[in-house]
């Protein structure tokens, strides 16, 4: 890899401690990639910052690095920690655990991040615009700006996002370059109605789908409406990250890079052409829903992060009802999105509805044992995709609608 | 236990540098670390995948590629520190989200383990239960095939 005098310097150690230790680990990933140098990067989303996910061995990273005097060059906004920082006591959450949460949000905060702790930071800015280089990590947030507002990064893991935060640089390869943006397989939707441009839950099935079906082949997806809202592409953005690989996606007349199907395969052919109908998508929400009969006594919301607009709809749709005797409803958004929440009175209108409103994390992060759930209602592709695994309970997969009905009932109809 | 029965060498493209050894578990779905695997045990806890219960600590890990979280690379490092991470890991295609744990546990914890690369052909030729000797640095492995496999017993 060629370096600039700068970056040598970094790599020597005359940069201080902390950029030699995170030069190194870029150059490593320079190398693996066959990339021939680097590039200066303008922002970083850090995804290491969860205990729970990065365990004591992230821990060791991040205190290690911030106990080196590492500070960011560029703007640095954080993923979400394992705790709500100002509410944790409030959802049964264990002192001992919250102590290791608190270190890791420190050592990123000496490091000089901007306490976001949220998987949606395109809900929380900075935004960057079309075309810009950054590195962000978190799955659902990497396909999301790389798809939707069309910067450009590399679907990094934890870690190397710090690391690239401290020295403003990452190796040129992947998903930074034009030529490996274009689409290869051609995925056209047939026989949907009107509700494909609104229905979240159905675009968590679309991105599960093709997550599964895809790995991490770019798909260029035909046949959506040209209204299609963002929250159903940050549905698809986080099942597909979820299931497989989806770094990037183009749907045709809606993502910047998909003017037409012709652009967004760069003037190839496809390699491959996918048709998927309801029915497949009803194969797939059969797979995600593990729970039999209807009873439900969790639901779930916000992975990722709810938007004021689903926060809105969700408040819509439980038309003055009340959660019911018997069932929790968690609310899981970003402090950005709650204020604004509070400052239009809808926090106060959810919160007297009984629906418990949750920031800085989500509830695939808490031990849940204290609490005895059995069936989760949800409309996310990645709750149902982790929930039996991480948490324990048998996942119902719904669109948000039946989400509210399930939170003022108890049930969801088979 | 593996003495007498004859080794077959294949290429590979060391991703990570490094020997392991053991025993194979192979797939043909990609596998999710995080959310996927308990890193204190190194069972598998993924719902949905064929794995479910099995440990994969110290067994050659055989799966077309990753799948799912940024976070993947924690739960390796974590394994990794824990003494849970499997021996070695054969991919078709390794992504970054997964060549970067043993990279940084390398510079934590002085230890680590290799990933290679495979064409389909050396991909299709290895089975569960089949004893891998995995070379990062030199880039081949090196498999004795498990006893059923053997023409005359």
């Amino acid at each position: 890899m060629r370096l600039s005098r700068v970056e040598e310097e970094m790599l020597a150690g005359d940069k201080g401690e902390a950029a030699a230790f995170a030069m190194r680990i870029l150059v490593k990933l320079g190398a693996l990639y066959g990339a021939e140098e680097f590039q200066s990067i303008s922002q970083v989303h850090v995804d290491g910052c969860c205990y729970q996910t990065a365990g004591d061995a992230g821990l060791d990273f991040a205190e290690k690095l911030a106990a080196m005097g590492a500070k960011v060059v560029v703007p640095t906004t954080t993923n979400v920690s394992g705790r709500d920082i100002r509410r944790w006591r409030e959802f049964r959450f264990p002192e001992a655990l919250a102590e290791k949460c608190r270190r890791m949000e420190e050592a990123y905060l000496a490091m000089g991040a901007i306490p976001t702790w949220t998987c949606a930071p395109y809900l929380a800015g900075p935004l960057p615009r079309f075309g810009e280089q950054i590195v962000w990590a978190e799955s659902n947030a990497i396909a999301y700006v790389n798809s939707v507002i069309g910067a450009r990064t590399h679907r990094y893991g934890d870690f190397v996002d710090a690391c690239a935060a401290v020295t403003g640089r990452t190796p040129r390869f992947g998903l930074h370059l034009p030529e490996n943006r274009h689409g290869s397989v051609l995925v056209r939707l047939r026989g949907f109605g009107p509700e494909l441009a609104y229905d979240t839950s159905l675009f968590g099935l679309l991105g599960y789908w093709l997550g599964k079906t895809l790995g991490s082949r770019i798909p260029v997806i035909e046949g959506v409406p040209q209204e299609v809202t963002a929250d159903c592409l940050k549905a698809l953005s986080a099942a597909g990250a979820a299931s497989g690989s989806l770094a990037l996606f183009h749907v045709v007349g809606v993502t910047p890079e998909a003017p037409t199907a012709r652009q967004a395969f760069g003037g190839r052919k496809p390699a491959e052409v996918l048709t998927v109908t309801p029915a497949d998508l009803a194969e797939t929400r059969n797979e995600l829903t593990t729970a039999g009969g209807e009873k439900v006594d969790l639901v779930a919301l916000g992975c990722p992060h709810f938007s004021y607009a689903e926060a809105w709809d969700f408040l819509r749709a439980l038309g003055g009802r009340c959660v019911a005797k018997g069932v929790e409803c968690f609310l899981y958004t970003n402090r950005a999105v709650l204020g604004a929440l509070e400052s239009t009175g809808l926090a106060a209108e959810l919160a007297a509805a009984g629906v418990r409103l949750a920031t800085d994390t989500c509830i695939l992060h808490w031990p849940l044992a204290d609490w005895n759930f059995r069936t989760m209602a949800t409309n996310s592709g990645k709750f149902a995709k982790y929930a039996p695994g991480l948490i324990g309970v048998e996942v119902k997969y719904c669109a948000l609608a039946q989400c509210a009905e399930a939170a003022a009932t108890g049930r969801v109809a088979a | 236990m593996t003495r007498g029965r004859p080794a077959l060498r294949y290429p590979a493209r060391g991703i990570i540098g490094g020997y392991g050894e053991g025993e194979a578990l192979v797939t043909l779905n990609s596998l999710s670390f995080w959310g996927g695997v308990d890193p204190s045990t190194g069972v598998v806890t993924d719902a949905h995948h064929e794995w479910r219960g099995v440990s994969v600590a110290g067994k050659v890990l055989v799966f077309p590629w990753g799948a799912g979280s940024s976070s993947g690379c924690g739960v390796l490092m974590e394994m990794v520190r824990c003494r849970t991470n499997p021996a070695a890991i054969i991919n078709l295609e390794t992504e970054a989200v997964l060549a970067l744990g043993p990279i940084i546990a390398e510079e934590l914890y002085g230890r680590s383990f290799p990933i290679v690369t495979v064409e389909q052909a050396v991909f299709d030729a290895l089975i569960t239960g089949d004893y891998l000797k995995v070379d990062g640095t030199a880039g081949q492995i090196v498999k004795i095939p498990r006893k059923e496999q053997q023409p005359c017993g």
